[in-house]
């Protein structure tokens, strides 16, 4: 087996698209180093010590080690002393990125790095994309990264550098807002999940319009800053193309004389104030996620349609039973989902406006809509941007931590965090839908903000054009496709409700039975200290946890009820123990955390058993109805 | 009239034409001493020491007429030399130190260390080179058996190396500056101080 191959085979699996782009590279020229090991010259620059690569790559690694990151994130292969080096001293997660084709070719082909590459939180990878991958894979937003690069790295790939840098930061506070999100959201969306049973039965699943427009232009607006430079063109697109409004677009769009076809939401908080109660809420249909507030399925509108997000194992777990199959990727922003529905209804090509993601000269978005006035200020010193606007009536000041991303002429654009994490993800969408839908071309019609990389970048108008084909029913389609709506197993959700509802009511018990336990342990370490008397409590609470984890199998919802407190399970878990503190204080730490969880823990279970009851009946009844109806229709 | 003092004993100084310079003065000691092996270290006028490196200082253009005492202190060549010698074997220690911090920082990416000590090293070589020309000449003059071998021949090396090293540095490439700073300019360091000094 040649160098190549054993490096091929330990890292096939975890990127074979690694390989992909090194055939007919030249392979840059090694040297062998005067104490063994090897380097290489590129570009005018040795890449590792001639003498002795070994003892340079393990001061750099002590370095490091001495940052105690989670996470290193090298920039740059080289020849794998590093990353070997790193290995040594412990640092044993390492994200390799490796910018140049030419280098890593002539290094798999003569150094054998399979035993790091075997390691299991070891990845190399030739794609900036991919690395942003593994990062949201692999890291968490509690754990600390470190970004790194040798010297001849930074000198040959500035650009490229510069760039990873910013990806991997953008990444890392994406993951940090995930885990705020999730704190924030997730009791919140279960209540709206379980409020929403009552409209589901009337708002039919998105991908009842699956490939129902094959090669119809469709038009998603988001409210950015140029809307208002080529929003007014729409009007042209309107009955020829699909209009798909985020939320917040709606009102300046209906300004400028537009009323979409779909407007798209999915926010868990109700959000009246985007809505007229009038005429043009009756011309358009609303598109509404499962956990969006309860009051957004009450709007009187044209139509609702429900998609089912993957982030909520209930709602997930039983989207079949209401008869959907489609759970669209979303990277945070409805704009970005829409994108994914347009691809399924067969939309191509799909073109994006007020697409900013980033700041205009003093605006967040276009004129027309909630914002009544906004000044925007940047202090470029200290990395801040600070937005004080006036939504309906309110005066509001926010300061958000200045992001930068390419813009559409090259030049850094402003922007902030969860513009970068949709920007980011829409590159991320794009590299997979060139590979694996080349047909369907995806433009970027903005005229101002970020450039998206694998998108098409041209003006609305030659979208107009170039792209239109006439008239299309696109009522008679969407009623169509509604009429044929897949039934909802009425049966089968109230199952699931008093299956879940069951195995809640006895994890609450075995919670309980852990307190109890808990309870004693803390007294008797109240009396005789740390002691084997202790055992007998502590054993008592390990099989009790061991039927929870079981019971919670059957019901993975109970940890996404708890999601704040596992990640202050696992806050608690990353520190450090204070060996100074002495084992006793130790294990009584531990034991209320251990209590604390399942206080917590038997509250969850006694809410939402009484709401999945409620829920069962509630769907029995909705059953009822929907069978009186049909046989009303004689079905 | 100008007191001259040699080691606190008072001399004889003829200005006759009034336009003696202290330079003048030093120059006929000198001669005079450099049959004695000995060589004047300290100078003092008017009570006031001069500075270090006085021998290339203004101090010397000052006419002695001006002066009302000049204080001249000798020692002997043999032990200056021997000062001179343990100065530059400690020194040529400190450089290979240096070296070896600023090829860490080079290779760690610590530019702005590796700058500093950089600067330290290369100014250090020059002076260590200035210092074992100084007194390799001292030598010749005063017949002295200082050095085992001719430090003369290892000149040309280090001013090549020096010259490589500045090259180096205009690249940009880090890498080889560490390598031949670490692993070729602090070895012929070491090995003047090992083979030239007894």
């Amino acid at each position: 087996m040649t160098v190549f191959e054993k490096n091929r085979e330990s890292l096939v699996q975890k990127e074979p698209a690694l390989f992909e782009g090194l055939e007919g590279r030249i392979s840059v020229e090694m040297e062998e180093a005067r104490s063994g090991g090897s380097t290489f010259r590129h570009k005018g620059m040795y890449f590792h010590s001639r003498y002795n690569p070994r003892n340079e790559a393990a001061l750099q690694a002590e370095e490091l080690a001495g940052k105690k990151p989670d996470w290193v994130f090298l920039f740059g292969l080289g020849c794998g002393h590093l990353m070997n080096a790193l290995i040594e001293k412990g640092l044993k997660k390492v994200i390799v990125f490796e910018p140049s084709l030419e280098i890593l070719k002539g290094v798999l082909e003569n150094i054998d790095l399979s035993g790091a590459f075997s390691e299991e939180k070891v990845f190399l990878t030739a794609e900036m994309h991919s690395a942003i991958e593994k990062l949201r894979s692999e890291t968490e937003g509690f754990d600390s990264l470190l970004v790194y690069s040798t010297t001849p790295y930074k000198s040959v790939f500035p650009d490229e550098l510069a760039d990873f840098t910013n990806k991997i930061h953008n990444a890392h506070i994406t993951n940090q807002v995930g885990i705020k999100t999730d704190m924030k959201s997730r009791s919140a969306w279960i209540d709206n999940y379980l409020s929403n049973l009552k409209s589901l039965p009337y708002a039919p699943p998105i991908d009842v319009l699956r490939g129902k427009f094959k090669g119809v232009p469709m038009i998603i607006a988001g409210a950015g800053p140029s809307l208002k430079k080529n929003g007014e063109l729409l009007k042209e697109f309107k009955g020829k193309a699909i209009i798909v409004a985020a939320i917040t677009s709606y009102k300046p769009l209906l300004k400028l004389g537009v009323v979409p076809d779909f407007v798209i939401a999915s926010e868990m908080v109700d959000l009246p104030e985007y809505f007229t109660f009038g005429e043009d809420d009756k011309k358009t249909r609303l598109i509404l996620g499962e956990l969006s507030h309860p009051g957004m399925f009450e709007r009187d509108v044209k139509g609702k349609f429900v998609f089912f997000s993957p982030y909520l194992a209930l709602s997930s777990s039983q989207a079949g039973l209401w008869g959907s199959s489609y759970f669209p990727a979303i990277g945070g922003s409805v704009t970005t989902a829409a994108l994914d529905m347009g691809i399924m209804f067969g939309c191509n090509p799909i073109t994006f406006i007020g697409q900013d993601l980033s700041f205009g000269e003093n605006e967040t978005h276009a004129p027309g809509g909630v914002y009544v006035a906004q000044n925007v200020r940047i202090d470029r010193e200290n990395g801040m941007i600070t937005v004080e606007d006036e939504y309906i009536n309110d005066k509001q000041t926010y300061s958000y931590k200045l992001q930068w991303l390419k813009g559409l002429s090259g030049k850094p654009v402003p922007s902030k965090y969860d513009w970068a994490t949709f920007h980011q993800w829409f590159e991320n969408y794009m590299h997979y839908l060139k590979k694996e839908k080349p047909e369907v071309r995806v433009i970027n019609a903005t005229e101002g903000g970020a450039y998206i990389e694998g998108m098409e970048h041209t003006t609305l108008r030659r979208v107009l054009d170039t792209c239109l084909n006439g008239e299309l029913a696109i009522d008679e389609a969407i009623d169509g496709a509604v009429a044929s709506r897949p039934r909802i197993d009425y049966t089968a959700l109230e199952a699931s409700f008093r299956e879940t509802a069951a195995v809640l009511n006895r994890v609450n018990r075995l919670s309980a039975s852990i307190l109890k336990e808990a309870a004693e342990a803390k007294k008797t370490y109240g009396k005789k200290g740390l002691t084997a008397d202790l055992k007998g409590n502590i054993d008592r609470i390990k099989r009790l946890e061991e039927s929870i984890f079981d019971e919670s199998d059957r019901a993975k919802f109970i940890w996404e009820a708890l999601i704040n407190n596992t990640y202050a399970l696992k806050e608690y878990l990353k520190k450090e123990t204070d060996d100074r503190a002495g084992e006793g204080a130790q294990f009584l730490r531990d034991l209320e955390t251990v209590i604390a969880s399942y206080k917590s823990m038997t509250e969850a279970c006694q809410r939402f058993g009484c709401r999945f009851e409620e829920a069962a009946v509630a769907i029995r009844e909705a059953g009822a109805r929907a069978e009186k109806r049909l046989m009303a229709a004689g079905l | 009239m100008t007191k001259v003092y040699l080691d606190n004993m008072q001399v004889d100084y003829e200005d006759t034409g009034k336009d003696s310079t202290i330079r003048d003065l030093v120059s006929v000691l000198d001669r005079e001493l450099g049959s004695l092996k000995r060589f004047i270290l300290e100078l003092a006028v008017d009570g006031t020491d001069a500075p270090h490196g006085w021998r290339s200082g203004e101090v010397l253009l000052k006419r002695l007429s001006e002066c009302t005492e000049i204080r001249l202190t000798t020692t002997s060549v043999d032990d200056m030399a021997k000062e001179g010698l343990e100065t530059v074997r400690e020194y040529i220690n400190v450089i290979g130190e240096t070296i070896k911090a600023c090829a860490k920082d080079l290779r760690v990416g610590s530019a702005s260390a590796a700058e500093a000590s950089f600067a330290t090293v290369f100014e250090g070589v020059i002076e260590v080179v200035k210092t074992i020309d100084a007194l390799s000449q001292g030598t010749l003059r005063y017949n002295m058996a200082l050095f085992r071998k001719r430090p003369e021949e290892y000149f040309g090396p280090i001013h090549q190396k020096l010259e490589t090293i500045t090259k180096i540095k205009k690249t940009g490439d880090t890498v080889l500056l560490a390598d031949v700073l670490e692993y070729e300019l602090k070895p012929l360091l070491e090995e003047i101080g090992e083979e030239v000094f007894h």
